[in-house]
């Protein structure tokens, strides 16, 4: 395994209008860590891994992934990596055979291999059954697998996930969490967006939170822990500075009541 | 249709790569496209919420439409 970062930032800024985004982000990361990106609502987890995967060109500021400047590089490195973004526009008048038929050929794969490697994943997915069906019809979590799917299918280095459980059935999201684990155990690298603090907690490696554009903290959960020994969750509060959320909902049910 | 147009597209491959393109992606986007219209169900044509066969050659009655109008409005 070489030890060149495959993700690295530095001193990244972005700002919508003049609104700032980022202000910054300084961070890498190594092949074969699955690392947990958690803020708050706005807090700029997107917007960073829409810089990463080169859909944000506007930015001040260093970024590299797999040793390629996202600014000249942006092509090469789109081809080598995998994005699950976190509510696509999936073209439902497609059947998910013909959608990640579609997906493949932009990938530049075979035919033939596509039409097997699909197969394959969506039985995994327990979506046979639908191989030819529109998309219509599916419901979001439906739709989540074959997004999942459609970000893998070209077996990429680095794996960009948004939210990637939103709507996905219990049985569904401990199926991903441990399709995650063992993709990070064969040295692919996972940066990895949620909300979900549980599932962060057990999978990745690393936690990284960002609160208004700035990292506040990053460790594995252990060192995290070592601070300040609570849950995730109450950790996250306390350091995005939203403790005392019963008051706050005393107050939203008080306002409602008015 | 749809296997027409792309074999009216295929002859134009080497034009296209000149352009700079990469003519697979560009021609599995057309496909993608092309399907797509076919199976829009559009209001006008009065087949809203049947369910659309195969393909019913909408994307041509519908640019049938089109110039039908852009005659009309000159």
């Amino acid at each position: 395994m070489n030890m060149t970062p495959v993700i690295q930032l530095q001193d990244l800024y972005k700002s919508y209008g003049s609104t700032p985004v980022l202000k910054g982000i300084n961070l890498s990361v190594s092949a074969g860590q699955v690392v947990g990106y958690i803020g708050p609502n706005g807090a700029g987890k997107s917007t960073t891994i829409k810089i990463l995967i080169g859909m944000l060109p506007d930015y001040t500021g260093e970024a590299t992934v797999l040793g390629l400047d996202v600014k000249t590089n942006s092509l090469e490195i789109k081809r080598r990596i995998g994005y699950v973004p976190e509510n696509a526009a999936l073209y439902d008048t497609l059947t998910p055979m013909e959608y990640l038929q579609f997906i493949g050929q932009l990938y530049g794969l075979e035919f033939e291999q596509i039409e097997r490697k699909a197969l394959e994943l969506l039985r995994l997915f327990q979506l046979n059954d639908y191989t030819n069906a529109r998309m219509t019809t599916f419901s979001k979590g439906m739709r989540q697998k074959v997004l999942l799917i459609s970000g893998l299918l070209h077996n990429p280095d680095v794996i960009f996930l948004d939210e990637p459980l939103s709507g996905l059935d219990a049985n569904a999201v401990v199926l991903v969490k441990e399709i995650i684990r063992q993709l990070a155990n064969s040295g692919k690298t996972i940066f990895y967006s949620s909300h979900l603090m549980d599932v962060v907690e057990k999978i990745s490696d690393r936690i990284i939170i960002i609160n208004q554009g700035q990292i506040i903290a990053d460790g594995t959960f252990a060192e995290l822990q070592h601070q300040r020994p609570e849950s995730l969750e109450q950790l996250f509060a306390e350091l995005t500075g939203s403790e005392g959320q019963t008051g706050v909902a005393e107050e939203f049910i008080h306002t409602l009541k008015n | 249709m749809t296997p027409i147009i792309l074999w009216l597209l295929d002859r134009f491959r080497s034009l296209f790569q000149t352009m700079g393109a990469d003519y697979d992606q560009l021609r599995a986007i057309v496909q993608v496209k092309l399907m797509m219209d076919n199976r829009r169900s559009i209001v006008t044509l009065g087949r809203y919420g049947k369910q659309s066969a195969e393909t019913n050659n909408s994307f041509i009655r519908i640019l049938g439409i089109y110039m039908l109008v852009g005659a009309l409005s000159r």
